[in-house]
């Protein structure tokens, strides 16, 4: 054998799996490779608002406060971030933030109370736009900013270089949640307004990871801070996004060793990697956080007909999307997922209670009788416009509208199936009267029910454009309960409300309510450390790789 | 060709199952699989629990049936284009024949997805599209054909007795330029099969659930593994039909062009 073949013979691994090497202590160095279908939209912290650019922001930049690192399924523990302490006055109303000593932006500035009044603050420009406001708009005077009455938050300063204060309007029991979210990032005032349309694409964070390289389109490098503030710096040396890779073609480059991690597999891929003796022992599965259904437009028609809406929601079968989906999915009635204050299951409610959610079940001759009730339907004949639902163009979503499609047919009502690219989908449902019905789903921001209820179904939440209440339902009775549980105080009042809302959205059917999924992961065996997290889906920052050139770890292997 | 013909013209008769009808319970497996071949699916199912047989006979009607329309619709706006063109010649030729130039400088596939992305998804769509761009290379060999018989003695004839443009061109002119007609128009159903093929993979074509064999290869392709039958059924169904309208269109050619014979 000649040398070359030799070597290529050594380092080659037909498997694709790259083993570790047995390192059982965390080790520094190596590159870990992810994939998405799509690219990072941006890594402005006030702008992105998707999964993608969210699981970027969360390497660049941090927030006053995190979600402790055993944070697993809904038992979500909070813990300080940039801020070592806060405290919250007896009413609720003033939230004061100690700032950590000693941490420092990527461009070495120390970070000083004045960088977090900036950066909230700015969620608020009106010209930004920034979705963040609706989570940070209990600051008081954050409307008159949006308002473009004044140029600063009146509830927002900074009483020394490390304390921050915040007046609210009215007590919010998700501030601390708002603050953890990408949204509540601190930023260099100095390098924002100097990079000025290119900050998006060139951010400088306090994360423990700093950009290197972005090739639009293509893909991202992320490199180790040095000086991160947490003590040591990340194990990892680098983090590699790419973009333009489909579930089914992340799922082959893993098995060629080119991907350390997939988290998206469609239905046929899992069922092989589950049997398969290699892959099967490295599949990771978790209940997810997350609601999926079908969102009806209460504004176009046939859906702004309700005995329509509550048709079609009823004719859906729950359990053969189930089925579909190898059994991964659980059929449920609640919008708000398990673990989460308001969710309900069918069997633990009253008949009485039962009554609002009996459209959320597959219930055929319920379904029929409805549609038959519709001013669309005349003689078991549907008479209404023609109905196109918006699908993506991906396995898993093709089809589950194919199976809306016949389970509709069956109740006597067409359908045609539209496909489209996610970004056309996004920029679509989000506009007022241009989809009638499509694929929508909702996975948690933060663990509570008004993070699934009223950014989805309040009447503030519709816009012109990207408008996160797409179905554009509006009730004044749901926006009164939502209004009242986002002040209230006490957690069984809350709930409460939260609960009666819910069952008002489920009965006048805005969506039809399907199934809760589950995570899936999928590592290479030398992966260490890396866990599918509630909030930030991919969670690298502790993640190691167990290679044979890597360096120990600081003594004692502590970070 | 006859077969595949048969098979269009009889294939919702000849289709033991509904096509579009998902047979969750039986047609999947306990874990959400297809099912393969057996007695009660010659062929097994697809993801949804679909027959495929039945799919692949109903889709050999949408197949040939935008075969056969598009091409006829390219083919008569190229015929057309190509008489005038070169009975005329002058601007009109210009023109004409410019419009082919701009037309054939953009791929072909590429300008069909443009299009049919820009309309809503149908086979209404896939038929006007594929027909509307792809009458470019018979309007040039029309041409070509009829400026060599413009200058033959019976047009000049003709044109002597006094006849008409008209008559000259469809009477006389028309019957002597079939022969590569009909050779482009068997190679264009093939071509036209294979592009709606193209599109339907794309999901730009005939929309869910009517069976197409392009829209078969997309929805059955994440299968490969655990079901080949998906891709390898009606990519074989594919290959032969286009492989039958080529073959055809060959021997069309030796029989209507003397110069290749023999």
């Amino acid at each position: 054998m000649s040398p070359l073949l030799l070597l290529l013979a050594c380092t080659a691994n037909p498997d694709g799996l790259t083993p570790g090497a047995g390192n059982t202590a965390p080790v520094y160095g190596g590159t870990f490779v992810y994939a998405d279908e799509d690219d990072i939209r941006t890594l402005d912290p006030a702008i992105g608002y998707d999964e993608v650019s969210w699981t970027a922001m969360h390497l660049v930049f941090d927030q006053l406060i995190a979600y402790a690192p055993d944070t697993d399924g809904t038992e979500v523990r909070m813990v300080g971030g940039l801020a070592e302490s806060w405290d919250v006055s007896e009413d609720g109303l003033v939230w004061t933030f100690r700032l950590r000593p000693g941490v420092t932006f990527h461009n070495g500035r120390e970070l000083v109370a004045d960088d977090v009044v900036y950066s909230w603050t700015r969620l608020f420009d009106p010209e930004l736009a920034s979705p963040g406001a609706d989570f940070f708009g209990g600051i008081s005077g954050s409307q008159a900013m949006l308002d473009g009455e004044t140029d600063h938050l009146a509830g927002l300063v900074a009483l020394d270089t490390r304390t921050v204060q915040v007046t609210l309007d009215a007590p919010d029991a998700t501030f601390a949640n708002a603050v953890a979210m990408v949204f509540g990032s601190v930023v260099p005032r100095e390098e924002v307004e100097a990079r000025g349309e290119q900050w998006a694409f060139s951010p400088v964070g306090t994360g423990p990871f700093e950009l290197s390289e972005w090739q639009l389109g293509e893909k991202t490098v992320f490199v180790a801070d040095e000086d991160h503030w947490e003590p040591g710096r990340p194990y990892l040396d680098e983090i590699v996004h790419l973009a333009g890779y489909p579930r089914t073609v992340q799922f082959l480059k893993l098995e060629a060793g080119e991907l350390s991690q997939i988290n998206r597999m469609s239905s046929p891929d899992y069922l092989w990697a589950r049997q398969d003796e290699r892959w099967g022992p490295l599949l990771q599965e978790v209940p997810s956080i997350d609601t999926y259904g079908e969102m009806m437009n209460t504004e176009l028609p046939p859906f702004d007909d309700l005995a329509f809406r509550q048709g079609v929601a009823a004719s859906i079968d729950r359990e053969k999307l189930k089925k579909l989906r190898n059994g991964r999915y659980r059929p449920t009635i609640s919008w708000v997922p398990p673990g989460l204050a308001a969710h309900v299951e069918w069997d633990e409610l009253s008949a009485d209670e039962q009554h609002a959610y009996r459209y959320q079940r597959h219930d055929p001759a319920l379904a029929k009788q409805r549609l038959s009730e519709s001013r669309y339907m005349q003689d078991g004949r549907y008479v209404g416009p023609p109905i196109v639902y918006w699908a993506l163009s991906d396995e898993a979503s093709l089809t589950t509208a194919q199976s809306v499609q016949q389970d509709l047919s069956l109740a006597g009502v067409p359908m045609t199936v539209k496909t489209t690219t996610f970004p056309a989908y996004l920029a679509a449902v989000g506009q007022p009267k241009t989809v009638q019905i499509a694929y929508t789903a909702w996975v948690m921001d933060y663990p509570d029910p008004r993070n699934f209820l009223e950014v989805i179904f309040s009447c503030d939440m519709r816009a012109e454009q990207n408008s996160q209440n797409t179905s554009f339902y509006c009730d004044d009775e749901t926006e009164r309960l939502l209004d009242a549980a986002a002040v209230e105080v006490d957690p069984d009042v809350r709930a409460d409300l939260y609960e009666r809302a819910q069952a008002r959205i489920a009965e006048a059917a805005p969506v039809a309510i399907e199934y809760h999924s589950t995570s899936l992961s999928l590592v290479q065996p030398r992966v260490k450390g890396f866990r599918v997290h509630p909030i930030w889906t991919r969670d690298m920052r502790e993640a190691w790789l167990d290679v044979p050139e890597g360096r120990p770890t600081r003594a004692g292997g502590a970070r | 060709m006859a077969s595949v013909a048969l098979v269009a013209l009889l294939g919702p008769f000849l289709a033991p199952w509904d096509p579009a009808v998902q047979d969750i319970a039986t047609g999947l497996d306990a874990s959400g699989a297809p099912v393969g071949p057996g007695a009660a699916h010659l062929l097994g199912t697809d993801a949804l629990g679909r027959d495929v047989l039945s799919r692949l006979l109903v889709g050999a009607r949408i197949s040939l049936l935008v075969g056969f329309a598009a091409t006829g619709i390219s083919m008569g706006i190229g015929l057309v284009i190509g008489l005038v063109s070169g009975y005329f010649r002058g601007i009109i030729d210009t023109v004409a024949m410019r419009s082919v130039d701009v037309l054939m400088s953009f791929p072909f596939l590429l300008l069909c997805i443009a299009l049919v992305a820009v309309r809503e998804p149908g086979l209404d769509n896939v038929l006007l599209v594929l027909g509307l761009l792809g009458w470019t290379t018979m309007a040039r060999v029309v041409r070509g054909k009829v400026l060599a018989e413009r200058e033959q003695e019976y047009v000049q004839a003709a044109r002597a007795l006094g006849l008409g443009h008209g008559r000259i061109l469809f009477r006389h002119i028309l019957p002597n330029v079939v022969g590569p007609v009909m050779v482009l128009s068997t190679l264009g159903v093939a071509s036209t099969i294979l592009a709606e093929s193209v599109l339907s993979y794309l999901g730009l074509g005939v929309p869910p659930p009517t069976p197409s064999w392009g829209a078969m290869i997309s929805e059955g392709q994440a299968w490969y593994r655990l079901a080949p039958g998906l891709v390898a059924a009606p990519g074989l169904c594919i290959l032969v039909t286009v492989l039958g309208f080529n073959l055809l269109g060959e021997g069309l050619r030796d029989v209507l062009d003397p110069r290749d014979a023999g």
